[in-house]
């Protein structure tokens, strides 16, 4: 056991090396990565006077904002009201699709609408759908689980005591699953904030968000250090998501 | 009225995930000569794929079973935390990495079969994890026990019973981080260089170089259908995928 305990440990400090060498660089004074040149945070106050990057992660906030609010409200209507297997099976054939093949779909069915109905959804709009498209399933499976905590007991007394429907889920249903739902908020806000494939194949050039502009960067290997600490900056909602996400799960155990 | 919306909800999962592959039955449908991937780089995928899935499996089992036997919470949060951060920012923070493992050990990752691997393994490790600590948290003492009692060593016990009995969720890790590993497309990008050439960069090449619908929507739906199926034998295998 304590070799286990030793191992697990290792490895767990590995995963966070790569991630963590690269915060690291973001406040290192050197533009060489192997060159520490002692602390600066000049590369954060270049990033400050780069308006192109505000201006894209402005974007990414909003899309993540709006996909994340649509997906975790719709997706515990999904979790509460369609119990069945079935549809839990739909989503999670969702969530496991490999994503070039959800993403070029998605393109496909973007482009088709441009020809036959003439409206051009590329840019924001396709942004938003293609990322509420996977999105959606996230929230249905990743919320579907505490719905057991939901006990018929007290949404059938509030029924009885003559609540409509409405007031029975935001009175009762809710608050009860408060801590999953905003744990899933953050989750599915962090996932659309830094994902990058789905974005790729529905955004318009004209619509710069945070992980396209760093791609522009780590698709041709550059390393450089004001994107380092826009990479940092991108990784706090992951952090976040994931310190309130597992606080949240202990509530219920 | 709570139920029409949920009902909604369910039809924009149909309409936004499952209709547009209908647009990619509609390219097809019109036609077109069929570019097929070169047999290398089929076979580079498949390669790096399994290796990936295999190096995963391997590195995660340890700490999986340390986890669903003896971990904390705390220890179970750690490891899976990585989950959350997303592939490009993972990517990303390797490329920092290589660049300094090359400048002192002299060893180049970056723009290597290798170095992709790395990412990938990095990237899907959570998966790996938490479909093998799903797994093992299943098993129960009692075989172990008995299999003690008759005079089995400790490992003896582990390799010949619960390493068997965990199997299935082996398989069904396999199976997921192969798919995902199929379709990979930023991984061998950033850490590949482009050298590194997989089946979803040729999908993303088909889209955004060469324009050709047709190819990439036949290309598209063969991974979507083979993922298809190996969910179904996963779901089969593992009755709840926790992802």
């Amino acid at each position: 056991m304590r070799p286990l305990r030793l191992y697990t440990w290792a490895l767990a400090a590995a995963l966070y090396v790569p991630i963590g060498v690269m915060v690291a660089l973001s406040f290192n004074n050197s533009k060489l990565p192997y060159v520490w040149g002692g602390f600066t945070l000049r590369w954060y106050q270049e990033l400050l006077r780069w308006d192109q990057a505000w201006q894209a992660v402005f974007n990414s906030v909003v899309v993540a904002l709006a996909v994340s609010f649509t997906a975790t409200l719709l997706g515990m209507f999904m979790a509460y009201v369609l119990r069945q297997d079935k549809y839990l099976t739909i989503s999670q054939v969702a969530v496991v699709m490999p994503e070039v093949s959800e993403a070029l779909s998605f393109a496909a069915a973007l482009w088709l609408v441009k020809t036959y109905v003439g409206v051009d959804l590329f840019g924001p709009v396709g942004v938003f759908l293609a990322h509420l498209a996977y999105t959606l399933p996230m929230a249905h499976v990743l919320l579907a689980p505490y719905m057991a905590y939901v006990s018929r007991s007290a949404v059938e007394a509030a029924r009885i005591f003559g609540a409509s429907e409405l007031k029975t889920m935001t009175a009762v249903v809710m608050p009860i699953l408060m801590p999953a739902f905003v744990a899933t908020f953050l989750i599915v806000f962090a996932n659309s904030f830094d994902t990058y494939v789905k974005t790729a194949f529905t955004t318009s050039p004209e619509f710069v968000t945070a992980p396209v502009l760093l791609w522009s960067y780590a698709a041709r290997g550059r390393g450089d250090p004001t994107i380092y600490a826009l990479a940092s900056l991108m990784l706090l909602p992951s952090l976040v998501a994931a310190v309130i996400y597992f606080r949240a799960v202990k509530r219920y155990s | 009225m709570i139920r029409r919306v949920a009902l909604a909800a369910f039809a924009s999962v149909v309409l936004l995930f499952y209709v547009p592959f209908l647009a990619l039955g509609y390219y097809i449908s019109g036609g077109g000569e069929l570019k097929l991937p070169s047999l290398s780089m089929v076979a580079t995928t498949f390669l790096l794929a399994a290796a990936t899935a295999v190096v995963a499996i391997a590195v995660a089992y340890p700490a999986a079973y340390y986890l669903a036997k003896y971990g904390s919470e705390f220890e179970f949060a750690l490891l899976t935390a990585p989950l959350w951060v997303g592939t490009l920012l993972k990517a990303y923070s390797l490329l920092a990495l290589f660049a300094i493992v090359e400048k002192f050990t002299g060893i180049a990752l970056w723009g290597t079969a290798a170095g992709v691997l790395v990412g990938m393994v990095y990237e899907y490790l959570p998966y790996a994890l938490l479909t093998l600590y799903a797994a093992v948290e299943k098993l129960s003492e009692t075989p172990v026990t008995a299999a003690r009692v008759l005079g089995a060593s400790r490992l003896q016990a582990f390799f010949r019973v619960e390493l068997p009995l965990t199997m299935p969720g082996v398989a069904a890790a396999f199976i997921l981080i192969f798919l995902f590993a199929m379709g990979e497309v930023v991984m061998p990008a950033v850490l590949g260089a482009w050298k590194v050439y997989t089946f979803g960069s040729y999908v993303w090449d088909l889209y955004f170089k060469a324009r050709d619908f047709f190819s990439g929507s036949v290309l598209s739906l063969v991974l979507a259908a083979l993922s298809l199926l190996a969910t179904y034998v996963v779901v089969r295998t593992i009755r709840s995928i926790s992802i």
